[in-house]
């Protein structure tokens, strides 16, 4: 009861009158800086606005049906202004919130009162949504345009809005993580920047991928469109049907993007709390990949896509349920490569300073420090594996054969050598930044590099045909082939687990050597 | 009541501190010696719950500092040795900041804000940005800060580095005044005259480890339990310390610089009066007669070796 009481009270302070909020928005609309950005955009946005309807309304000859169009045109070109403006706007208001905190030094004193990261993380993004809605509120006009013309209805406007205000909130959190994780605010913002490019790249691409062929047969998009910003507005009156229920599209999408925000969050406030929440981050993100296996498999069986398995012939004799979950089980766990090297190195680069307190145990797996990420890694693969077969099992699907531990092998053998490679780097004693450096090259080198050569070598590109060539390439138990080869899922499988600890035995060799050394 | 018990922080291979223990009651002001890298501001971020200790603890007020840090944290002011202030905002914006995240009462803040302002003679600057203030201000402004919450533990660590002497001097006066209140100020400093001046406990650590703890007097008496006189005589000089050889309380005395003695004594203030007195029946001319006390920097330049960790 007390706990409640005293979780109520610190959620109410966490999210109404926060202190760093208040500060923030103080500092941010002090002077003539904020008029002046606010007289700039709403100039933009009208200048646009009114060429855009001297053209339509200059049109003599232009028909009722064209007019409408050209009027869902407009409202349109308003949104995607709008939601570039989100896009430009917030990651340059939370990226340098941080890190010119950390210059300044302040953070220390923050954290020295009875401040918790998440109440100061929030303090800052509600001061960014806050601006954000602002800006939003002030481009009001020119989209209440929109719906006098009838180019769009009021409903339509606000949904809209919401959703841009959800990606702000996105774009925040990005923001915030960068700069938590940044030491200076020039490579916060730029980041931060490659960060929202990178995921506005990939949200607009898998959304218009996966629209393309619904929107051309005139049914329903899937809810991933809603993912990006310049894409929100195919949210509004659409839905995705789920368990019998038509649910709007727009309510996922945020909810999928509020997942995203608190995970940048607690990555953030990991940073922040000097590894204190992150066991949070990492209970966080375990839970993520086996919900997302469990959700996957019991979509697919309920689906139908499950029983259709048994009939793919690229498979032979092999178990097709097996194969294609192991494929599954080590594509879901792929964003682990972005985790990979803050997990697995150590070393020190400024602030931060990762020290090395042995190479695996369990006690560690949750608080963050090096002797922890490959019991962390093991159980990721565990969980997530365990989750898939719980998911069929639910859905009343039959589990699949031993075949598929084949796969959690692999995936453990091939996550294995990575983590291995950062251990190697990190114990040359090269700093934390620079051992994080190797790993992302490692993969590069290891994964990408290899396709145009593969490719060359075979004449044949990757996952066309099957080639021996191909047979060399790390991912080659997980490329769907016309001829499924199950020996080289064990092989490999194996073979990565041998390489993996071989290569830790060498950076434990070489770290207690270089200490000797330098004693 | 501040307990610091064993209190431990290891960094990988590295030992920073190696169980620190101390005890500290409300109104001592604590001198925290040490040279760069011995482990104060290791312990003080540790105090102030900013690092988790790697084993040990402090209590606070029946706090613990691991397992309530937040309770810890509501009854301590943090002064580190930064500044840190937020150079956007205007003096009251400042503290009212701080009173914020403290959670003192909106409706209780301006009283306090003006009060600490007042305790740290800064009400005339209330309304000015805070870059505008020159360097003494801004600590006394860091001093407000941690004041605002009316915590039971001061944890100030170099408070008077690059200070002004004359902002010293006020900074002092402060700090006794802050012990006079009531609370508990742990200092950390290298200026150790001005710690003796003020401070009625002192710690001097090194390498981590506590080396001494305790009244600045008895740590005194206990590395130098006996004392040295030294006079200056206008003639005569190795008589005279065969003389004074032989006097009750006299160890030995030795010849220091053209006619000066150096008398290392234990002895009481009769025993003290009667080497003067032989001096000056002897006809040795006595120009100059004190006694040179060891203060705390002979202490600390004997304990410690300067190694650090």
């Amino acid at each position: 009861m007390m706990a409640g009481s005293e979780w109520l009270r610190q959620t109410r302070r966490t999210y109404f009158g926060n202190a760093a909020a208040q500060r923030d928005f103080r500092v941010q609309l002090r002077g003539n800086r904020s008029m002046l950005l606010f007289g700039l955009y709403l100039a933009i946005l009208i200048t646009v606005a009114y060429f855009k309807y001297g053209e339509i309304a200059n049109n003599a000859t232009i028909s009722v049906v064209q007019a409408q169009r050209e009027l869902r045109d407009f409202y349109t070109l308003i949104v995607s202004l709008l939601a570039g403006m989100v896009a430009i706007v917030t990651p340059g208001l939370a990226a340098t919130t941080i890190v010119m905190e950390r210059q300044r030094r302040s953070l220390d004193l923050v954290f020295s009162a009875p401040v918790a990261p998440r109440y100061y993380l929030v303090g800052k993004i509600i001061a960014v949504y806050r601006y954000i809605w602002m800006l939003l509120i002030l481009s009001l006009p020119v989209t209440a345009a929109c719906v006098v013309l009838g180019g769009a209805s009021w409903s339509d406007v606000l949904t809209v809005y919401g959703m841009l205000s959800v990606h702000g909130l996105l774009f925040a959190a990005i923001g915030l993580l960068m700069s938590t994780v940044s030491s200076k605010p020039v490579a916060a913002v730029v980041w931060t920047y490659i960060a929202v490019a990178g995921y506005l790249f990939a949200s607009t691409g898998a959304g218009a991928a996966y629209s393309y062929r619904p929107m051309m047969a005139g049914g329903e998009v899937p809810f991933i469109v809603g993912l990006s910003p310049f894409s929100a507005i195919f949210t509004v009156g659409t839905y995705t049907p789920l368990y019998g229920y038509h649910v709007p599209n727009y309510l996922l999408a945020s909810l999928a993007i509020l997942v995203g925000v608190r995970l940048c969050l607690l990555g953030a406030g990991s940073i922040l709390s000097e590894g204190r929440e992150t066991a949070n981050l990492r209970i966080h993100w375990m839970l993520l990949a086996a919900a997302c296996s469990f959700g996957f498999c019991y979509w697919l069986v309920t689906e139908g896509g499950y029983s259709g398995m048994a009939t793919n012939t690229s498979f032979g004799s092999s178990d097709p349920h097996a194969a294609v979950l192991g494929y599954g089980l080590f594509w879901v766990m792929t964003p682990l490569v972005l985790a990979l090297p803050t997990l697995a190195a150590y070393g020190e680069d400024g602030y931060i300073r990762q020290r090395v307190n042995g190479w695996f145990d369990v006690r560690h797996t949750f608080d963050g420090t090096p002797a922890g990420a490959m019991p962390y890694i093991v159980l990721v693969i565990l969980s997530t594996s365990v989750a898939a077969l719980g998911g069929i099992a639910a859905a009343g699907g039959n589990l699949p054969s031993a075949l598929f531990a084949v796969y959690v092998v692999y995936a453990m053998g091939f996550w294995g050598l990575f983590w291995a490679i950062a251990r190697v780097a990190s114990s040359y004693g090269i700093g934390l930044k620079a051992a994080r450096t190797a790993v992302v090259a490692s993969v590069v080198l290891l994964i990408a590099l290899p396709v145009p050569f593969l490719s060359a070598v075979s004449a044949q590109s990757l996952g066309r045909e099957e080639s021996a060539a191909w047979d060399f390439y790390l991912l080659r138990p997980v490329l769907m082939f016309n001829h499924y080869r199950p020996e080289i899922a064990i092989g490999y499988g194996l073979g990565l687990v041998a390489v993996a600890l071989g290569l830790n035995s060498w950076s434990e060799w070489n770290r207690k050597r270089l200490a000797v050394a330098s004693a | 009541m501040l307990e610091v018990k064993n209190l431990r922080k290891e960094y990988g291979g590295l030992t920073a501190v190696k169980g620190v223990s101390f005890t500290l009651q409300p109104g001592d002001i604590f001198g925290f010696i040490g040279s760069n890298g011995a482990g104060k501001t290791t312990t003080i971020r540790m105090i102030s719950t900013l690092l988790e200790p790697t084993s040990g603890t402090a209590i606070l007020n029946g706090h613990d500092i691991k397992k309530d840090p937040m309770a810890v944290r509501r009854s301590i002011g943090y002064m580190p040795d930064f500044f840190g202030l937020y150079d956007d905002v205007k003096v009251w914006e400042y503290l009212d900041f701080f009173a914020a995240i403290y959670e003192v009462p909106p409706r209780d803040r301006p009283a306090i804000i003006d009060n600490v302002l007042e305790l740290t003679d800064l009400t005339v600057k209330k309304d000015a940005f805070v870059q505008s203030l020159s360097r003494g201000m801004q600590q006394r402004l860091c001093l407000a800060r941690c004041l605002v919450h009316d915590p039971a533990l001061l944890l100030l660590d170099e408070p008077a580095s690059g200070l002004d002497p004359r902002a010293r001097a006020e900074l002092k006066e402060l700090i006794i005044e802050l012990g006079r209140m009531g609370k508990i100020v742990i200092v950390s400093s290298h200026i150790l005259p001005e710690l003796a001046d003020f401070c009625n406990t002192v710690g001097i650590i090194e390498r981590g480890e506590m080396l001494a703890f305790g009244d600045v007097n008895q740590i005194v008496r206990d590395l130098h339990p006996t004392r040295a006189l030294e006079t200056k005589l206008l003639r005569d000089a190795e008589v005279a310390a065969q003389i004074v050889a032989s006097l009750p309380g006299v160890l030995g005395a030795t010849m220091k610089g053209e006619n000066g003695l150096r008398i290392e004594f234990n002895g009481d203030a009769e025993a003290q009066a009667e080497v003067v007195r032989a001096l000056v029946q002897g006809g040795h001319g006595v120009l100059d007669f004190r006694e040179d006390q060891a203060d705390l920097e002979d202490v600390f330049l004997k304990l410690t070796t300067g190694a650090v960790n």
